[in-house]
């Protein structure tokens, strides 16, 4: 029952998650929160030609919102921002595999809204 | 006596009851509270005043024998006590009517321990006007800073408003310390009794507060209607901010009269049945008594500090003394997000809180991102600390801590 809502990959993003670092040129970047636990994130991209090439993330969140940002980064790399309108909250549950309840879909949209904010 | 009180509280004889320690947040209800709502709306479900019918009398003489329930339960006086939905209404309602008194220059002081709601009202005032508003500090032991505090409020101040219990820390501060203070300097002393009124005996005359505010739903009844407490002599010379029926004594085209505090007050209809239940909550709390309550509320705090301290990399963020302390547990864990240990717990049926329950400006201070919250009430035992206590460390155990 717990391992379903916390399955391995999650909680291996959590602890060693891919995309958490700086990027020192970006030409994108923006900041999210989640008004219900206090979680801040600042996103940041390389971007050309519409063409998304890099995104780092710094910040605290829960193993969700991590795992969650670290699987929606791994998809975006290399595609078109256009890309971002196929990404719905119900397509972020899809990539993490487990269920989410209503209270934690905004932990794990977060990463998604913000990406959408900045592009 | 525990099996007693939880006997009269329906989701413990359920089959599969929850582990249910977010009494902080709202407290469960206990039959009787539910039967006079109930009651109400089965038997006399009119409206109050001038209904010269008998149904509508019992529900008048029954709200006001809530009152002077209330009354006894806080020792004031029935014309003190000011029904309203509950302790943020309260408090907004309250600095509304303080405001003409605050002016650029001036200020308001509170603690950084507070609650939103007795944070935001003071702020929107003191914004509006040019006051300062000023936050009283916390020692390393999570208390009130009282050199602070006696530093901070000086003759421009005009309001003192501190928590009764924080819902956070779960510190029960000096509040009669404070009111000399703000009294020393003819500020006015309010009291947020939110978390406070279940677990501390208060008695507003002992306090010497001004004003005090509290909720419903913590204290064993229900949401949608809460108390605030004034000094008689305070309310005589205020003004109602909310205005309509009920509390005219004369109006006409031109001119208005309102009647006496504290139904001056109160216009609107109320929660009527939330009243009289309100007064069923009292009856529920006075036939446990404070003796018994605080002495569970200190083996609760005993107990669970030494079980939760005893977990490998959880910082409790509260005192680690029963001292003037409520049965409230916020706490963090290495490593561990609150939202990822709440909902972990939550899958074992444990219900706790997760986040700065609304109380950003006290994480921002300890520079923590919020915390998990365990309180108790008065049906809460110590096997229950325990599965809390199993749970946090399966939460470990999964993310390999």
């Amino acid at each position: 029952m717990i391992e379903q809502l916390y399955k391995q990959q999650i909680i291996d993003l959590y602890n060693n998650p891919t995309h958490k670092s700086v990027i020192d040129n970006p030409t994108h970047h923006m900041n999210g929160n989640n008004p219900t636990c206090g979680d801040m994130i600042v996103i940041q991209a390389i971007c050309n030609d519409q063409i998304i090439s890099k995104i780092k993330y710094q910040g605290e969140g829960c193993a969700i919102s991590q795992a969650a940002l670290n699987l929606l980064i791994d998809e975006l790399i290399g595609k078109p921002i256009s890309v971002l309108k196929e990404y719905t909250p119900e397509r972020i549950v899809e990539l993490l595999g487990v269920p989410i309840s209503v209270s934690r879909l905004n932990c794990a949209t977060l990463g998604l809204r913000t990406c959408k904010k900045m592009f | 006596m525990i099996d007693q009180i939880r006997s009269q509280f329906p989701l413990f004889s359920t089959s599969n009851p929850p582990i249910f320690l977010d009494t902080g947040a709202s407290s469960l209800t206990p039959t009787s509270v539910t039967k006079a709502m109930t009651d109400y709306y089965n038997d006399y479900s009119v409206n109050i005043h001038r209904g010269l019918y008998e149904m509508s009398q019992k529900a008048t003489e029954l709200c006001e024998v809530t009152r002077t329930a209330v009354a006894d339960f806080i020792n004031a006086d029935a014309e003190e006590i000011i029904f309203t939905s509950g302790t943020t209404l309260g408090l907004n309602m309250l600095a509304s009517m303080l405001k003409d008194t605050v002016n650029a220059g001036d200020n308001i002081v509170i603690s950084i321990a507070e609650h939103h709601a007795n944070i935001l009202p003071w702020k929107e005032i003191c914004d509006a006007v040019g006051a300062e508003l000023r936050y009283i500090g916390l020692t390393d032991e999570y208390r009130i800073d009282y050199d602070q505090a006696k530093d901070l409020i000086d003759d421009k101040t005009k309001i003192v408003s501190v928590t009764g219990m924080s819902n956070v820390l779960g510190t029960i501060p000096d509040i009669k310390r404070l009111t000399s203070l703000a009294h020393d300097h003819n500020a006015l002393m309010v009291v947020d009794a939110a978390q406070r009124i279940a677990h501390a005996q208060t008695d507003v005359k002992q306090l010497d507060c001004d004003f005090l505010v509290f909720g419903a739903h913590k204290m064993y009844g229900p949401t949608g209607v809460g108390v605030l407490y004034g000094k008689k002599e305070l309310l005589k010379k205020m003004q109602p901010v909310f205005v309509g029926g009920d509390i005219v004594s004369m109006v006409t085209k031109t001119e208005v009269t309102y009647v006496d505090a504290p139904h001056k007050f109160e216009t609107g209809t109320p929660h009527i049945a939330g009243i009289i239940a309100l007064g069923e909550a009292v009856k529920f709390i006075t036939s446990i008594g404070w003796k018994y309550i605080e002495q569970h509320e200190k083996e609760l705090n005993d107990y669970a500090i030494k079980k939760l301290l005893d977990i490998e990399g959880l910082t409790l963020i509260g005192p680690k003394s029963s001292n003037n302390r409520g049965a409230n547990f916020a706490f963090t864990i290495d490593k561990l997000h609150t939202h990822d240990i709440a909902d972990i717990l939550s899958k074992q049926h444990i219900a706790v809180r997760a986040g700065s329950h609304c109380a950003m400006p006290l994480s921002i201070e300890l520079g923590i991102n919020g915390t998990t919250r365990a309180s108790c009430g008065i049906y809460t035992t110590k096997k229950e600390i325990d599965a809390l206590c199993v749970g946090i460390n399966k939460a470990k155990q999964l993310f390999s801590l």
